[in-house]
């Protein structure tokens, strides 16, 4: 694979990831908690419940982070795939 | 430790959550870099899986939830269950919140800021309607700091509570606030009751606001069904909703689809309580609202049929003084006499938001009669409870001396989502998947495509056509759609001589029928359907017979043939 097709692959997948990461912060788990409020139960086990779950959207919104991170390093690695490339046929800049 | 929930509350948290587990388990990634992220996505759901919805269903499972299931609004949810004792005359349970006693400084400060961004926003309104800018009007900031603040207060302290209900009816921005921050439905249940005044409030406070104020009440509801129906059971409210013009009708029309639809397909078990709403609008059309109901109230009545026209047409058995009794619920419900129904339809029939909805509601229904009879269409009572029920309508709408316009209804919701399913179009693919659930999600949808088609629909452009020749073409066109898509029932309904040619032709003949947009047209179409039939497939001619010699047929053809005439 050429540098120019490595550097491709690298940007779809960092589309990728930036798209999945879009999903995770808008699934519905991430807005549960607004129907799980105090308003609707109490109780030691309603509490557990809520505490797990915000932990769970915590851990997702650093998961959807780290996505965007490996999708900025990917789209990094693609910029300097390019140069190889270009510089391989004798383009500069 | 207390405690407690609220039943409704607790309905709407699982289907959340159910919700939240579908859409995690729809998540997936292949890329080494997502690994660590679909690990977490399937740890969320594992926990939901396994705490969540073990923890709701003991709690839907209880005794406790059955017995406040059919019970009332009346208290608030905020005491402790030991409290209690014994009476629970409020679906919503107590949560056990702990009481907190409320300094008086701050009750003072609180109210004296109620007032103030209440002056500040009569100020604005003026200012708007004297189209200076409204320089006066509190910020959106200010109104939710001052929301949050009452809202955590009216959670732990009664009396503050029942001081804001009262407020209600003076202070405008109360009822806003409902829309604009989250109140237990208790508390804007007690709003609602306190704010529902029959046409209006009579004193000094502006009117206009005040309807404003009641809708967003209304609509602060509507995610809580039960609380919704609750609402509708009291009388006096349910009147005084059906009474008010003034009301946005968006709003209260989506207020009671939450209450008469949606929480019965929630709870299938309230569908009596549905009919007790039903049964005391049909009073209320025979009485005080002979001259009409709102707007809002008609369009959410016409658009909630959807979920009660399976057990309502199969009780219109003569016209008349005969009652109409619901025995498909336990204990029966009377709603009135066949007379007494013919009122409250045509009270409905009369305002145009609900025409379409209605409309469109009967030609589901049409079509989802034939996909369940099967082959047995001309054997099995359901086509006579149709044409029943479609004759009822048809006398409704000439009681009011106006013609549903169902045919407008088919033509707008052709061009949405609902295209090929409902009226003259004939998705038969789609039909054969199941027009019950069809059915059940045309009500959400019917209020909007009202709304949509009153904006722009001119009286004069309305199309002619009665309710009972519409029907009557409709139930031509499923009955043959239906038997063109479905082999199965060839046996059944004696149509095995029809050839596989003549099957494709009449399909053919379905579609173009589907794609008229002039009611005219239609109804000749429908008439060439006819002629070629009865000329050319001797079988489903014969078919067509026998279903038309299905009692209350020949009621529906007498509207056809005026049709025909135009």
């Amino acid at each position: 694979m050429n540098a120019t097709a490595r550097a491709n692959q690298l940007r779809q997948r960092a589309r990728h990831l930036r798209q999945l990461a879009d999903a995770i912060e808008t699934l519905p788990v991430m807005r549960l908690d607004r129907y799980g409020d105090v308003d609707t139960w109490i109780g030691t086990r309603p509490d557990l419940c809520r505490a797990t779950l915000a932990t769970n959207q915590h851990q997702l919104h650093a998961a959807a982070d780290d996505l965007r991170w490996h999708a900025y390093r990917f789209e990094q690695q693609a910029e300097e795939l390019d140069a190889v490339a270009r510089s391989q046929i004798g383009l500069t800049g | 430790m207390d405690a407690g929930y609220e039943p409704g509350r607790v309905v709407q948290l699982s289907r959340r959550t159910l919700e939240a587990i579908d859409t995690l388990a729809d998540l997936a990634s292949t890329d080494p870099a997502a690994a660590e992220a679909i690990r977490t996505i399937r740890l969320t759901r594992s926990n939901l899986e396994d705490h969540w919805m073990p923890a709701l269903r003991d709690i839907e499972g209880s005794d406790a939830m059955m017995r406040w299931r059919a019970s009332r609004l009346g208290t608030f949810g905020l005491r402790s269950l030991s409290a209690l004792g014994d009476s629970l005359p409020d679906h919503l349970r107590p949560v056990g919140l702990a009481a907190v006693p409320m300094p008086v400084e701050t009750r003072d400060h609180l109210l004296r800021r109620l007032d103030f961004l209440e002056r500040k926003t009569f100020t604005g309104v003026a200012d708007r309607r004297s189209g200076t800018h409204p320089n006066g009007a509190p910020t959106k900031r200010e109104i939710e700091e001052l929301g949050e603040q009452l809202a955590w207060w009216v959670a732990r302290d009664r009396e503050f509570a029942d001081e804001l209900i009262e407020l209600s009816v003076s202070n405008m921005l109360v009822g806003r606030l409902l829309g604009d921050v989250r109140f237990s439905s208790s508390f804007a249940s007690e709003v609602v009751r306190r704010m529902a005044v029959p046409n209006g409030p009579d004193t000094a406070v502006d009117h206009d606001r005040y309807a404003e104020s009641l809708s967003s009440a209304l609509a602060s509801l509507t995610d809580d069904p039960a609380a919704c129906l609750d609402l509708l059971l009291d009388e006096p409210t349910a009147y005084a909703l059906a009474s008010w013009q003034s009301l946005d009708t968006a709003m209260l029309a989506d207020f009671v689809v939450s209450a008469l639809h949606v929480a019965v397909v929630v709870e299938r078990d309230r569908l009596r309580d549905g009919y007790e709403v039903l049964q005391f609008l049909t009073r209320a059309a025979n009485g005080p609202l002979d001259g009409g109901m709102s707007a809002g109230m008609a369009a959410g009545v016409a658009s909630s049929l959807a979920g009660y026209i399976d057990t309502l047409a199969p009780a219109i058995e003569q016209e008349g003084t005969t009652p109409v009794v619901i025995r498909a619920v336990s204990p029966p419900v009377e709603l009135g006499t066949y007379d007494d129904l013919v009122d409250l339809f045509g009270a409905v029939v009369r305002v145009p938001d609900a025409q379409p909805a209605l409309g469109t509601v009967l030609a589901a229904y049409t079509f989802e009669t034939f996909e369940r009879v099967g082959g047995e269409a001309t054997t099995r009572p359901d086509v006579t409870h149709l044409a029943e029920f479609a004759d009822l309508l048809g006398d409704a709408s000439r009681t009011e001396q106006a013609e549903l316009v169902m045919a407008a209804a088919v033509e707008e919701a052709r061009s949405r989502q609902l295209s090929g399913l409902i009226g003259f179009g004939t998705n038969v693919a789609l039909l054969a998947g199941g027009a019950g659930s069809v059915a059940r999600a045309i009500a959400g949808q019917t209020v909007k495509l009202a709304t949509n088609w009153r904006d722009r629909t001119e009286s004069e452009q309305l199309p002619v056509g009665q309710i009972p020749a519409q029907t009557y073409d409709l139930i031509t066109v499923a009955a043959v759609a239906v038997a063109a898509a479905d082999p199965s029932m060839h046996r059944n309904a004696r149509l095995h001589d029809v050839t596989s040619a003549q099957w494709t032709e009449a399909r053919r003949q379905v579609a173009l029928i589907a794609r008229l947009d002039d009611p005219h047209d239609r109804a000749l179409a429908v008439g060439d359907l006819d002629f070629w039939i009865e000329t050319s497939v001797p079988g489903l001619a014969f078919y067509l017979l026998e279903l038309r010699k299905t009692p209350g047929m020949a009621e529906l053809k007498e509207g056809r043939n005026a049709v025909g005439a135009d």
